[in-house]
Order: structure tokens, then C-alpha cells, then sequence
């Protein structure tokens, strides 16, 4: 034991020698090791700095999130209640923030939609989106963007092998490991083509509105194809992800064998780059969608104030079929359409019947009466009417509860009358005083050419006919005492006058018989047209017979006539114009004076013929000459008396005259004769 | 899961195209060929549990006038090789092809001697292919008319490029 111990110490003395303070030292990181709580002392102090060493090369997550995984797992597999709990002050807000955004991209997409469907774009779209299969909002969608990162690839950069591969929510696309190893072959093939030497890349591809941006490192390629302008700040972000992977990963790729098990984390370093901006919409409303809103708000206004017009028609309605006599409304309801219920009196105008005088539909509204007899005035009458029937000369009228019925009836009306009119609804009393069954007219002694017509329905008595002025003067008071009669017309009847009102002279007899005024005798032209002018003025005279009465100026006028064509006017000598006898030529003139004027009243124009003689010696020329000369001699002579130069013709021999034998023949031819011709 | 860029190699015509064309996923057509010269398919298959994608660069045919470019090669896991057995000078163009890209065989290949439904008109001698696997190489016999053959190609290459991973 001893032996044992004396090799410690001595042992102990060689540590001292060789190790000297650092024994002490080494002494004491022994016990802090040996010390558990020592240890989790140090170990506290040096797990903070660590993790933030960690953190700084962005490699804490990835070697926390295995681990961080797991327990969440745990957690929610134990007690998931608690881990929502947990949750739920982060999640509350979360889901509000998103459901806004969600409201606000909807609000967003709808003014678009708005926009681009009222425009020819829009059918453009349309049109796109029906001949590529894609649904339309996508469409608009797509030509919404500013720009859009639709896919990354991460390529191995010498293999053209696919490493990683993300795409945005809803795009379609191709097998990403052959699109991949095209785009390399591309590149090799651009490099190849252009002797671009091994230091050039690929960099960008356009294709339309998709472009594919390619950045590369020394072992991979960062590929992302994007729909719309790209911003210069998506490559520099595209830089950011190539060189943190190529940091990261920077053994593995090295050495890359083919396993893909090692870059399972690269699509969460890509994720990021699945960026979208959307053109920003209008400050505002678009005007489209302004027309769009007030088309709206027009049609809602349009909307209330058709209720609010339905509502006041049917007011309106309610309050006519109030205001109508013999229509009773009970009750109304508008629970399934408009249901109106009543009473009607059967003689009442139907419900129906204002109702289709108004806008309002027929098959909108519902209309239930049941009958009853009104006490209206009006339909007590009404019905009065109905039930008795009476015949037009009769009237009726209400007095209060009284009826009064008067005027010209049959006696068998009159009965039936009596015995029903007191038992219909509304008469308490019937006054039939006034009710008479025919009218007597023989008081109103009218001569056989007076023909009477009685209406009764308006007690109009009506007389026809023709009558002396003398009856007609007391007809009418006559008649109006005839009980049934109201009034009387003899607008028809023709006064019959007494002849002496045309004024006959004494040699005229004038009689009217039957209607025919009949002259007889004799009278002047001037009362002749008198009598004529006078007789139109009385339609009772049928006929004016004049056959036997004589026109005493158209005998004047003959016998002025034959008078003056008796007169010779003798000249003296052959070639002299010396009367023989002047008193002649004076008789002549005052003739011809009282012929034209007779034939004046008569109305028969005449022409004087004066025609001048000669005895037969000389020549027919010379004597031709010479009756033209004693013929106007005389007309001359007339004229200045007085006589019409107009219708007076002066002519001479046609032939000469026959040789005469004794000188009182020769002397007679030297003459001037005359002749009346009527015209 | 792994994923490899495997490239197809060959003469002009000798059936690189029909040969996987029921067997892969395409997204591109056949012109990309005349113009970028290559042309993107896809093919998954499952080696020992394993996931696997073949990003297969079908690289346009080469002939007198127009060459493989190699930049299309860069970063390839493994080639597919492919000859016409009707044509021996199409397997001259395979060799080449993989002494130009692949000249130290670091990279997995395969070879697919094609139209093997016509065995009885090859032309290609059946000890120019008993060399090449002696020296090495992976070779099936192939069929784009009956599909013979062509699943084992890409296994037999993908189990190689996973031992290389």
C-alpha cells in the first residue's frame, strides 16, 4: 500500500515537472468536465453565440428545420387544440390580411373583367381564350401582368441536368428536366455555332411576351422564364440566389454524381424569385366601369320608382273603386298579389271593368265581390227603371224616401205600375198622381189639314199641316193645357192667308181652294209678278193658277202695235220730204213711245221696223236711195221724241213698186211705214 | 434518385431514333435534330431500388457532312453507342466516335448493334463485335421493329454509371 501510494506522489512529481502551472490547469478542466452543471454552464454561454454564427451562413434553418419539423409535428399530434390556441393571435390577423387581399384582387380583377369585357379587346380575349382552351380570367389575367416569373430552373451547369425546378400557382408547363436540358443544349449550341469561347452563357431568350433569363455560376444555371417586362432588380435577385446556392452547395456540385437526394432544400431558395406585379389599376373608377355603376344605380333608381309608381296606381285604384257608386271595399290585403274584397250592387259598373282602365295587370290583381243592393239614389232608380219598365212619356224622380212618377202612360202600365213600385227597396211612398193614360186633343179644335203627333216621352205635341194664322195664334196655349203635353211645335204647319193680302185689283177675282190660288179677270204686268213674288212666300199655297186671268198690258201692246203699223206718213212730191200730214208723224212718235214702254213691263223686247217707200218712177237705185232717206227722215224725227234708237231698224224697198194708175196710187207709195217684230 | 445525361451516338440512319422512340418520353420532334442537331428524351428505370433519370441527348446522326459537336457531350454519364448490323461501316463510325469522346473509356457506354430482326443480312461480322467485348465493351443486338434488346440497353448502362457514382 505504501509502495503504491510512494509511485502516486512520485508520479505526481513528474506531472509537476513536466506540466508545471498547466498541471493546475488541466486539473481544473477536468473537474468543469467531471461537473454537470459546470457544463451546462459553459454550454449555455456558448450556444447563443453559436446559433448566431449559424445564422450569419444561413445555415441555422436548414439545420433547425428538421428538427423544428418534427416537434410542430408532435405538438399537433398530441393536443392540436392547444397548438391552435397557440396559434390563433398570429392566425387571426393572418387570415383577416389575406381575406382582404383576396377582396382586393377580386375588386381588382372585376374592374378589369369590366373593362376588358365591354372593349374590342375584351372579345379579343375572348376569342384567345376560347381558341387556346384557357380560361378566360386567365387570359385577362396574363394581359394584366407587368410581368410574371412563371417558372425557375436550376440547371447543373455542366450536365444540363435539372436541379430544382418551381412554377407559379396555375401555369401550365412541360417536363421541366427536358426543358432544362434543352435550354443547355441551346446554350452549347449558341457557343458552339458562334465560337463565343467556354467563359460566354446564355443569358437571355425572348419569345413574345415570354422571356427565359438565364445567370449563371461556375456550376449551375438559374433559369427563370417570365411572362411580361422583367425589372431590372429580378436579375440582380437572380445573382443573389445563384451565389448563395453556389455557397451553399459548393461541394456538393463539385463533386456531382448524379444523386438528386442532396438538393431536396433548393426549392425553398427558389421560391422566392415567383414574383407577379400586376399593371396598377386606375386611380379611381374607369369610366367604363363609372357607365357600368350608373347603369346599375339608373336601374335601381328606375327600380324603386317603379314600385314606388305600382304602389301609387294602386292607391289610385282603391280610391276609384271607393269613390264608385255602388261599390263597397271591405277589406285589402297585398300579401300574394293585390286582393281587393267588396260588395256590389249588381247594377254598379264591374270592378273589372276599372280595372282594365287602368296600368295596372289584370292577372295581378285579385277582385272578390259579393252582391248587395245599394239605397243610392241613383240605384234605387236604376233599379225602379229596370223593374218597371216605363214607357218614354213617363218620368220618374225620388222626393226623399218619395217616388213621384208622372206623364202619359197606358192604363195597363199604369196598373201594373201601382201595384209593384211600392215593394221595391228604397220607397217608402209612391205619388202616381201625375201619371195620365192618354191626352185629349179636342180642345185644341184643329182643322182637318192639321195632322197631330204626340211624343210622349218628352210630352212633345207636334202639329202638321197647314191652317189659318188665326188658329195657329191660340194653338199653342190650347195645346200646353192638354194634360201629358209639356210642349208644342208648329214649326210644321203652314199659315193658310186670306187672298186679300196679295191685293187684287177690282178686275181680278182670286180664290185659294185645296192649297191653289186661282186668278181670274184681268191685271198688270207689275201685279202679275207681284202675286208670283208674294205666293213663294206662303208654303201652304201648293199652286198659283193663273190660266184664266188676262195680262192687260201684253193686249195694250198689240193693239199699240197693229195701231202703229195702220199710220202711213205721205210725202208730197217724189224727191221732197214735205209731209202731207205732220199730226201723222206726231201719232207715230207717241205710239212708238208707249209700245217699247208697255213691252218694258211686259218683258217682251220689240223692235220698230221703218221702213221707207217710193212711187215707181226712176230707177230701183235711185228710189232704193230715196226710201232709206224718208225712212231715216222719220226715224230722226222719232228719236228726238224719244224713242230708243236701239231697237228701232230703218229700211228701204226691196223691189219697185208696181206702176201706178192714177196719181193718188202714185201718191200713196211715197209713204213711210212701220213694223213691230217681237224678238 | 439519380439523374444522368446519357448521350446517343451513331451514323446517320442507323436507327438511333426509332430505337428508343417507344421506350422513352419526348417532348420535342424530330426536327430539333436538323436544327439544333440534338434532341431531348427522358428515361426513368429502377436499378436494384434504386430511381434513376437518363436525360438522353439524342445527338443528330454524324456522316461525311455534318459532326457531332462535342460541346453536346459535356457532362455526359454514359453513351449509348449504336451501329447498323446491315452496315459495318456504321460500327467503324461508333469506334470512332468513342475514340473521339471517350477515348479513355472513363465514361459507361454501350453498344447497340441494331436491326436485329435482319440478322441474316448483316453484313457486320460477328468477330468485329467478339473483339470489341473483348477489349471491354458492352454490346447488345437490338431491334426498333420488335423493341428487342432495348430495355437491357438501358439498364445494363444504367447499372454501370451507378457504379460510377
Amino acid at each position: 500500500m505504501s509502495e503504491s501510494l510512494k509511485r502516486a506522489n512520485e508520479l505526481e512529481s513528474l506531472k509537476g515537472l513536466f506540466l508545471g502551472e498547466d498541471l493546475e490547469r488541466l486539473r481544473r478542466i477536468d473537474e468543469e468536465a467531471r461537473n454537470p452543471e459546470e457544463r451546462l454552464r459553459r454550454l449555455a454561454e456558448l450556444l447563443p453565440l453559436a446559433l448566431k454564427r449559424l445564422e450569419k451562413r444561413g445555415e441555422l434553418n436548414e439545420s433547425l428545420a428538421p428538427t423544428v419539423e418534427a416537434v410542430v409535428r408532435l405538438l399537433i399530434q398530441r393536443d392540436s387544440q392547444r397548438f391552435a390556441d397557440a396559434l390563433y393571435p398570429a392566425i387571426g390577423p393572418a387570415i383577416r390580411k389575406s381575406i382582404s387581399e383576396t377582396i382586393r384582387q377580386l375588386l381588382r380583377n372585376f374592374n378589369q373583367a369590366l373593362e376588358a369585357g365591354l372593349s374590342w379587346q375584351g372579345i379579343k380575349w375572348r376569342f384567345e381564350a376560347w381558341r387556346s382552351g384557357t380560361p378566360y380570367a386567365q387570359v385577362v389575367m396574363l394581359h394584366s401582368l407587368h410581368y410574371r416569373v412563371e417558372q425557375v430552373f436550376l440547371i447543373h451547369r455542366q450536365t444540363g441536368l435539372l436541379l430544382a425546378h418551381v412554377q407559379a400557382d396555375g401555369v401550365r408547363y412541360k417536363d421541366p428536366d427536358m426543358v432544362s436540358s434543352m435550354l443547355a443544349a441551346i446554350g452549347d449550341f449558341v457557343r458552339d455555332s458562334f465560337e463565343s469561347g467556354d467563359e460566354g452563357q446564355l443569358g437571355h431568350i425572348e419569345y413574345g411576351d415570354l422571356s427565359i433569363l438565364v445567370e449563371s455560376g461556375p456550376e449551375v444555371l438559374l433559369a427563370v422564364a417570365v411572362r411580361g417586362e422583367a425589372p431590372n432588380s429580378l436579375r440582380q435577385q437572380m445573382q443573389q440566389v445563384v451565389e448563395d446556392i453556389q455557397r451553399r452547395y459548393a461541394a456538393v456540385l463539385d463533386g456531382f454524381n448524379g444523386d438528386m437526394s442532396v438538393f431536396n432544400a433548393l426549392e425553398g431558395l427558389l421560391l422566392p424569385l415567383l414574383q407577379a406585379r400586376y399593371r396598377r389599376p386606375r386611380k379611381g373608377l374607369t369610366l367604363k366601369t363609372k357607365l357600368v355603376m350608373s347603369g346599375l344605380l339608373l336601374l335601381m333608381m328606375m327600380w324603386i320608382v317603379r314600385g314606388w309608381w305600382w304602389h301609387r296606381q294602386q292607391a289610385d285604384f282603391l280610391q276609384r273603386l271607393g269613390q264608385e257608386p255602388g261599390l263597397v271595399i271591405t277589406s285589402v290585403t297585398n300579401d300574394d298579389g293585390l286582393t281587393i274584397r267588396g260588395l256590389r250592387d249588381p247594377l254598379a259598373r264591374a270592378p273589372e271593368e276599372l280595372l282594365a282602365q287602368t296600368v295596372l295587370d289584370p292577372e295581378a290583381v285579385r277582385l272578390e265581390f259579393s252582391p248587395y243592393q245599394s239605397l243610392q239614389r241613383e240605384f234605387v232608380h236604376r233599379r225602379l227603371m229596370r223593374a218597371t219598365q216605363p214607357p218614354p212619356g213617363v218620368s220618374m224622380r225620388l222626393d226623399g224616401d218619395r217616388l213621384v212618377v208622372s206623364g202619359l202612360a197606358s192604363a195597363e202600365w199604369i196598373r201594373r205600375f201601382r201595384d209593384r213600385a211600392a215593394l221595391l227597396a228604397g220607397t217608402e211612398t209612391v205619388d202616381s198622381s201625375g201619371l195620365v193614360s192618354d191626352i185629349d186633343t179636342a180642345s185644341l179644335k184643329a182643322p182637318d189639314t192639321i195632322s197631330l203627333d204626340f211624343d210622349s216621352t218628352g210630352g212633345l205635341l207636334t202639329a202638321t199641316g197647314v191652317a189659318p194664322e188665326s188658329w195657329l195664334e191660340q194653338a199653342e196655349v190650347r195645346a200646353l193645357l192638354i194634360p201629358g203635353v209639356r210642349r208644342f211645335d208648329a214649326s210644321r204647319v203652314h199659315i193658310l192667308p186670306d187672298p186679300k193680302v196679295f191685293d187684287p185689283p177690282p178686275s181680278v177675282d182670286l180664290r185659294l181652294e185645296q192649297g191653289v190660288l186661282r186668278a181670274r179677270g184681268e191685271a198688270g204686268s207689275e201685279w202679275i209678278a207681284r202675286l208670283r213674288k208674294q205666293v213663294a212666300d206662303y208654303p201652304a199655297i201648293t199652286e198659283l193658277d193663273l190660266k184664266q186671268l188676262r195680262n192687260s198690258d201684253a193686249q195694250r201692246l198689240e193693239q199699240i202695235s197693229r195701231s202703229l203699223e195702220q199710220i202711213s206718213i205721205l210725202f208730197d212730191s217724189a224727191l221732197s220730204f214735205n209731209l202731207a200730214d205732220q199730226s201723222q208723224l206726231q201719232r207715230a212718235a207717241e205710239l212708238a213711245l208707249d209700245l217699247f214702254a208697255t213691252a218694258r213691263k211686259l218683258g217682251r223686247p220689240v223692235t220698230l221696223v221703218i221702213r221707207g217707200h217710193t212711187d215707181s218712177t226712176g230707177s230701183f237705185e235711185d228710189n232704193l236711195l230715196l226710201s232709206l232717206e224718208r225712212a231715216d227722215f222719220v226715224a230722226q224725227q222719232l228719236f228726238l221724241q224719244g224713242v230708243p234708237a236701239s231697237r228701232v231698224l230703218i229700211r228701204g224697198i226691196e223691189r219697185l213698186a208696181s206702176p201706178e194708175k192714177t196719181a193718188e196710187e202714185r201718191r200713196h207709195n211715197r209713204r213711210v211705214s212701220f213694223e213691230v217684230l217681237p224678238e | 434518385m439519380y439523374k444522368f445525361k446519357v448521350c446517343m451516338l451513331g451514323a446517320f440512319a442507323v436507327g438511333k431514333t426509332s430505337l428508343v422512340q417507344r421506350f422513352v418520353n419526348s417532348l420535342f420532334d424530330e426536327r430539333y435534330h436538323t436544327t439544333l442537331g440534338v434532341k431531348i428524351d427522358q428515361k426513368r428505370l429502377q436499378i436494384d431500388g434504386q430511381d434513376i433519370q437518363m436525360i438522353l441527348w439524342d445527338l443528330a446522326g454524324e456522316d461525311e457532312f455534318m459532326k457531332v459537336r462535342a460541346t453536346y457531350l459535356r457532362g455526359a454519364a454514359g453513351l449509348i453507342l449504336v451501329a447498323d448490323g446491315m452496315r459495318p461501316e456504321t460500327l467503324d463510325t461508333a469506334i470512332d466516335l468513342l475514340e473521339r469522346f471517350n477515348a479513355d473509356k472513363s465514361l459507361p457506354f454501350i453498344l447497340a448493334v441494331n436491326k436485329a430482326d435482319r440478322r441474316d443480312e448483316w453484313q457486320l461480322q460477328p468477330r468485329q463485335l467478339q473483339q470489341l467485348e473483348e477489349q471491354g465493351w458492352k454490346i447488345v443486338e437490338t431491334s426498333a421493329l420488335s423493341g428487342a434488346g432495348v430495355e437491357p440497353v438501358f439498364t445494363r448502362l444504367g447499372a454501370s454509371m451507378m457504379e460510377q457514382a
